[in-house]
């Protein structure tokens, strides 16, 4: 059970953290979010019989959940974007400023259930089943979400790009 | 149009976790398990021990008595509140009752705390807790008022209370 925690971990490690940061929008957190859901993890005798990956990620969320609840944000607290900065060399950067920034703000107006879709889809690198089990919803209903995601973004991102662009 | 949003999201660079996560998280994962020793329920088991070895001895056959048989008079003493864990009702009530051969009284019930020791911050659950180690001495006292027969018990036992601590 260790070592399979263990795996799971250091092959999702950015996953887990960026849905940990994505509930939290705090990186402190959002680290302590991640610990203390492989604390409960460790703590219980048992596993899933399932998949291990949904199980751990479905703890990571109630522990962010959990963080929001007990502490909620000041209002004087920033929110803190799942992105990192741009690299300084624009060469090295695999998006442009506009790109990002646009995006950015898009990721940052979904609803939350939507952008947990995606944070689990696109960063998590989770299938449709493993998000579906992760949440605790239906696999049509988190694909349904995870679609109308991608229209939203697209809808806002698409034309201000395309303006850009011209 | 939804391929190259998800191209473009894949390519939007993610903040990194902090160094010091691989290591909260492993320390976490790779420290053996806590045992949990559930005192109340091992004193509990000795105490039941203890009152069922008392009246196998008090049920063999014994001799008649030449003196009087009658009762003495006993009363329950001063019983002070307890704290926590088995109250005098609740230990008067795990006694065996019926019959006139096993009907015995508790006369004393005290609780003494010998020892409260403050051991830090610990995180068991990943949120800072206070620990305390709380060693307490409950004496009980039984009396059989067909016969006078009195027992005395002593249960030491140990408790660890956590209380959620804000640590910043």
């Amino acid at each position: 059970m260790r070592q399979a925690i263990e795996r799971v971990y250091s092959d999702h490690r950015q996953g887990l953290y960026t849905l940990a940061l994505a509930i939290t929008r705090c990186p402190g957190r959002a680290e302590d979010a991640v610990q203390e859901a492989f604390a409960r993890l460790w703590s219980r005798r048992t596993g899933p019989v399932g998949d291990l990956v949904p199980y751990v990620f479905a703890a990571v969320r109630n522990a962010a959940i959990d963080q929001v609840r007990r502490r909620p944000p000041e209002v004087s607290e920033q929110a803190v974007s799942i992105y990192n900065g741009l690299p300084e060399d624009p060469s090295a950067a695999s998006v442009t400023a506009e790109q990002h920034r646009i995006l950015e703000a898009a990721v940052l107006a979904l609803p939350q259930d939507q952008r947990e879709a995606v944070v689990l889809k696109i960063y998590g690198g989770l299938t449709f089943q493993q998000v579906a089990e992760t949440v605790d919803a239906p696999l049509q209903t988190v694909a349904s979400r995870y679609r109308r995601a991608l229209e939203q973004i697209g809808r806002r991102v698409r034309p201000r790009l395309e303006a850009n662009d011209a | 149009m939804r391929d190259d949003i998800e191209s473009l999201l894949e390519r939007m660079p993610l903040r990194k976790p902090p160094a010091s996560l691989d290591a909260r998280v492993l320390w976490r994962v790779r420290r053996p398990r806590q045992v949990v020793i559930a005192w109340a329920v091992a004193a509990g088991a000795l105490a039941a021990a203890a009152v069922a070895l008392f009246f196998a001895v008090r049920t063999e056959p014994r001799a008649p008595a030449g003196g009087p048989t009658a009762a003495p008079a006993v009363a329950q003493a001063d019983v002070p509140a307890p704290t926590d864990g088995v109250s005098p009702a609740e230990a008067a009530a795990a006694l065996p009752v019926g019959g006139a051969e096993t009907d015995v009284v508790p006369v004393q019930i005290e609780r003494q705390w010998t020892h409260l020791a403050y051991e830090g911050v610990v995180a068991p659950e990943g949120e800072p807790m206070a620990k305390f180690r709380r060693q307490v001495v409950d004496q009980l006292e039984w009396v059989d008022p067909d016969d006078g027969a009195h027992m005395e018990m002593t249960v030491p036992r140990e408790d660890v209370i956590l209380i959620k601590a804000d640590v910043y």
